[in-house]
């Protein structure tokens, strides 16, 4: 890789990082999901920079081309990332179905309190139709 | 003993009057009839709106399942003993109900389901009923429970399981539902019903969730299986519930 591509793919990798640390300010993304982006493209930036790291890391996993260590990395990153996404996105779900649970729950009870009121308002007693609060 | 009839309700509008009439001459003073509306968008709110019948509105549509959860959230935090699902699309009858009931009465079973299928019906030779018949066959082998129909949606489960059919893998409660009871130790019964034709709309098992179906239902039961060791059986006595 020569001094151009290395700069150009760096910039393009600190452009991204500033676009993620705005839309954090922003507050369109969480800072949580934002640490994960930006420590990534931080190591795709040192490796960008130090292209010999590849070389040793290649080695050091096993003798396997550096090319085929980048890929294989980053889809064992990508995998553990949608894994992590899968639970949230579940656990989101969990929460959603809660909350929409309450509001039938709540609902129900305005709706019913509403009724009792409009019988009080038109008999002037209250009628008790034996039921019980859901 | 107070008992709840919960009927989940998912765009069944051209059905819904008819079961409205029918439940609400059928039940007795000690049953409350509950509707459950999974967020349906072809106006069903409106007719459980106008028939001035108990409804709870999904604000949004969360499933068959999670209704039936919803059902059994009431059931826990009210003084009901038992709860009876009655699917909206208006082939149950409401004699099958009453037997359902009766028969809780009398055996005191934790799971009641109906049966559909006998052997003179007109089910017989249907793909539904080649699913169904697998799964009997390994709800029978897994938990010894001989249950001919095990995906009827009329079925009544009791106060004392209910906290563990909540926390329980399921897939629409059907197969895994059985087969977790029955290995909890559960009393399960079985009830001949017969069913009505569907009157109009469509079911819930379109073409692609009936082909997933099976595979969900049995990754549930795997789950229940692999998990059952944490489970300790049920002993008879009220069990604590936790929301």
């Amino acid at each position: 890789m020569n001094i151009q591509s290395k700069l150009i793919i760096s910039s393009i990798l600190v452009l991204v990082v500033v676009w993620l640390l705005r839309n954090v300010y922003n507050r369109r993304i969480s800072s949580g999901q934002a640490l994960f982006w930006i420590t990534l493209f931080t190591g795709a930036e040192i490796l960008t920079l130090f292209p010999c790291l590849v070389d040793w890391l290649s080695i050091i996993w096993g003798n396997l081309i550096p090319l085929s260590w980048i890929t294989f990395a980053g889809i064992m990153v990508l995998i553990v990332y949608l894994l992590h996404q899968t639970v949230q996105m579940n656990q989101l779900h969990a929460r959603i179905v809660s909350l929409a649970r309450s509001v039938a729950f709540l609902e129900e009870r305005i709706r019913r309190m509403e009724g009792q009121h409009d019988n009080d308002t038109k008999s002037g007693e209250r009628i008790d139709d034996d039921l019980p609060d859901l | 003993m107070k008992g709840l009839v919960a009927v989940p309700i998912y765009n069944e509008r051209d059905n819904l009057a008819q079961v409205i009439d029918d439940l609400t001459q059928c039940l007795l003073r000690h049953e409350t009839l509950l509707f459950i509306d999974d967020g349906s968008t072809d106006g069903s709110r409106d007719i459980l709106e106008a028939a001035g019948v108990r409804f709870l509105s999904h604000p949004i549509n969360l499933g068959y399942e999670e209704t039936l959860r919803t059902a059994m959230t009431c059931v826990m935090d009210n003084d009901f003993s038992f709860v009876v699902f009655f699917d909206a699309d208006g082939q149950h009858r409401t004699q099958d109900l009453r037997k359902i009931i009766e028969e809780q009465g009398k055996e005191g079973c934790d799971l009641i389901v109906g049966n559909r299928y006998r052997s003179d019906d007109r089910h017989r030779l249907s793909l539904r009923r080649l699913v169904a018949s697998l799964f009997s066959r390994l709800v029978t082998l897994v938990s010894g429970k001989q249950i001919s129909d095990v995906t009827c949606g009329l079925k009544l489960i009791s106060r004392d399981v209910i906290p563990r059919v909540i926390a329980m893998p399921t897939e629409d409660m059907h197969a895994e539902l059985i087969v977790g009871l029955a290995r909890m130790g559960a009393r399960i019964g079985e009830v001949p019903i017969d069913v009505l034709p569907r009157g109009a709309g469509n079911s819930m098992y379109h073409f692609s969730k009936g082909l997933l179906y099976p595979a969900k239902t049995l990754l549930c039961l795997c789950c229940g299986l692999l998990m059952h060791r944490k489970v300790p059986k049920l002993t008879g006595d009220t069990h604590e519930y936790t929301k």
